[in-house]
């Protein structure tokens, strides 16, 4: 006999074939509709043995068909959908497995992190807030607990299942991170370094770790050895996480703390090279018709996402479409990126601060409007 | 390049291993076969074309439990082939056009080229549907009579196929869908669910379909693809031709010459 499956779906109460009801009953939304929908379903299921829910929410009926508890899905085969991450077909087995034990711990926190995962974020803090409650020593189920506290946007519902699941597992790597991640928040890196510190030496591998240490290693301090330490940690990460929205932020936090690093070589100051930059990237753009300035925008942007070395002035790169086709130094394409941004897209946060330059690029330009 | 694996390699229930040798003394070419984790469906199989020295068997990994009845209903399909009068489907462009452009209408936020790679993505799948499922229950029928070994795996395989279609029946899917493709799916997917209810003595596999008016064209499907009895079943392109009539997208698809 193979394994029976529970069964659940949604009709419209307009998708109802009114043909299978009686004629008294047949106006969508009225008791006795609901009334005969919910026999109909009853009795299309009464041969199958098991239960039958029926239930009206906004114009749809919810139907479910939970077999016996003797015919119930294994937990194997609850895990099978849930490490391949088919959770359309684990929230019903879950949520039969629940019906008939509201007290599985493992069911309360799975389908937990399955609605957590699923934004279903109210849901997701009911069922784990419960498995804590029967079972506080459960440090998996407090850090589900904190990250669905943090994914609903409340960090001081978050900070105490994460500090209990550090204390029962000062190794959880995730655990750390995120209880870090609470305190990164709250514009608090002091108190996520620790944390953070720890969780990279239990898990090196893990780029977001890295990612956030660096991050919160900028925040607390500026000399150059915590720039170095940072800089070598987001190397890390990207070569662990080389592509995809991690990758973008770590390229994106690179170029912040290169124009950090020269911004603190040259003292403050603005530099004089990167005037002429920028002065150089106006000319360029005002010459350009709206069609040629967005192809140079795109083409610079391009470049600018594989990486620019802007304190190394031996990278070069070759843009085709500035001026009919230029090499210019990874900072002056930089530049020519920045100034187009600004000139295009101002809303645009393009990861440089070259703002002093430009304000003054654009002086030396409206004092020589003839150039 | 993927791995893939000899017959020789791993046992096989008999029906499995007695599918996988008529199909390789029926063409005389062996099959290989390959676990695919990215795979859409649970199982695929290539036929070896005149150019091809072994026909390639995809399966789903992580699908071991249910691979050998996979294994059998592939090779059985792809000896159906051999009914195709040496015909086979290919897409229809001007249809598929029309179903891009749809999308396109649909879901005017995604960019263009993903609007595009969704309606190829939903075209496809349809065409795939229509291929498989009518020609598919011919199969599944054959399986259940004559390999007791698989009957278990059989089951498991053809429920959990029903309960997870059910997930298309979600009040969003039906805005996402050009309305004619969706109907046409849902139909087959109604037909589908009626036929496997039937034919594992479970009758409520079909009620999600019948209790909103999916019934009576699900008959006519399951009827169009077993025919009127042993003695006369249909061969797939009468089958496939007639469900297309019946769902109305009868010219979303062309019959060609294959290249011998």
């Amino acid at each position: 006999m193979s394994e029976q499956q529970p069964i659940s779906f949604s009709v419209p109460e307009a998708g109802f074939d009114l043909a299978l009801l009686p004629e008294a009953a047949r106006k969508p939304g009225s008791e006795g509709f609901r009334d005969a929908v919910t026999a109909y379903y009853k009795d299309a299921y009464r041969e199958a043995g098991g239960r039958v829910d029926v239930a009206f929410s906004e114009g749809q009926i919810e139907v479910g068909w939970h077999p016996q508890a003797d015919q119930l899905p294994s937990s194997a085969s609850i895990a099978e959908h849930l490490e391949a991450g088919r959770y359309a077909e684990a929230i019903p087995l879950l949520r039969t497995r629940l019906q008939l034990e509201p007290e599985h711990i493992e069911s309360l926190y799975n389908l937990g992190m399955v609605y957590s995962d699923l934004q279903q974020l109210e849901q997701a803090l009911e069922l784990l807030r419960k498995a804590v409650e029967l079972d506080p020593g459960f440090a998996n189920a407090q850090v589900a607990l904190g990250v669905a506290a943090i994914r609903a946007g409340d960090i001081d519902m978050a900070q105490g299942p994460l500090e209990k699941a550090v204390v029962l597992e000062p190794r959880n790597p995730f655990a750390l991170r995120t209880l870090a991640q609470v305190h990164l928040m709250r514009s608090d890196p002091a108190s996520a370094l620790p944390h953070l510190r720890n969780a990279a030496v239990v898990a090196p591998d893990d780029p977001i770790t890295l990612f956030s240490l660096a991050q919160c290693i900028l925040g607390l301090d500026e000399d150059a050895a915590s720039e170095n330490e940072a800089a070598e940690l987001l190397d890390r990460a990207l070569r662990l996480a080389p592509s995809g929205e991690l990758a973008e932020k770590i390229k994106s936090q690179q170029r912040k703390l290169a124009a950090r690093v020269m911004r603190s070589n040259a003292s403050g100051m603005p530099r004089m090279d990167v005037v002429m930059y920028c002065s150089g990237a106006l000319e360029a753009f005002a010459a350009m018709d709206h069609q040629g300035q967005t192809q140079l925008l795109i083409e610079v942007a391009a470049v600018g996402q594989k990486g620019l070395s802007i304190n190394d002035p031996d990278e070069k790169v070759y843009l085709k479409t500035y001026r009919n086709g230029k090499t210019v130094s990874a900072m002056q394409a930089a530049c020519i990126l920045f100034v187009g941004a600004k000139l295009l897209l101002p809303a645009q946060d393009t990861g440089l601060d070259f703002e002093k330059e430009y304000a003054m690029a654009q002086t030396m330009a409206n004092l020589n409007p003839n150039r | 390049m993927p791995d893939f694996a000899h017959r020789n390699d791993r046992e096989f229930l008999p029906s499995a291993n007695q599918a996988l040798t008529d199909l390789e003394e029926s063409t005389g070419k062996p099959v290989l076969i390959q676990e695919d984790l990215e795979l859409q469906v649970l199982a695929t199989i290539s036929r070896a074309g005149p150019e091809q020295s072994s026909h390639i068997l995809r399966i789903k990994a992580g699908s071991n439990k249910v691979s050998d009845y996979l294994i059998t209903f592939e090779c059985r399909m792809a000896l159906r082939q051999d009914l195709h009068q040496g015909r086979v489907v290919v897409e229809n462009r001007q249809a598929r056009e029309r179903i891009i452009n749809e999308i396109e209408k649909l879901h005017r936020k995604l960019p263009l080229a993903k609007a595009r790679e969704l309606g190829k993505f939903m075209y496809n799948g349809l065409i795939v549907q229509l291929r498989s499922t009518g020609p598919g229950m011919l199969v599944d029928l054959w399986i259940r009579q004559h390999c007791p070994d698989l009957q278990e795996l059989q089951a498991g395989s053809i429920e959990s196929q029903i309960t997870g279609n059910l997930g298309v029946l979600q009040g969003g899917s039906r805005a996402s869908f050009p309305a004619q493709l969706y109907n046409a799916s849902i139909a087959m997917n109604a037909a589908y669910a009626i036929f496997g209810g039937d034919l594992l003595g479970k009758p409520h596999l079909g009620v999600p379909y019948t209790s909103q008016g999916h019934g009576a064209t699900a008959r006519h499907l399951i009827t169009a693809a077993l025919g009127e009895g042993e003695e006369r079943r249909p061969d797939d392109r009468q089958i496939i031709d007639a469900w297309a009539e019946q769902l109305g997208i009868l010219r979303w698809y062309d019959w060609i010459e294959q290249a011998a």
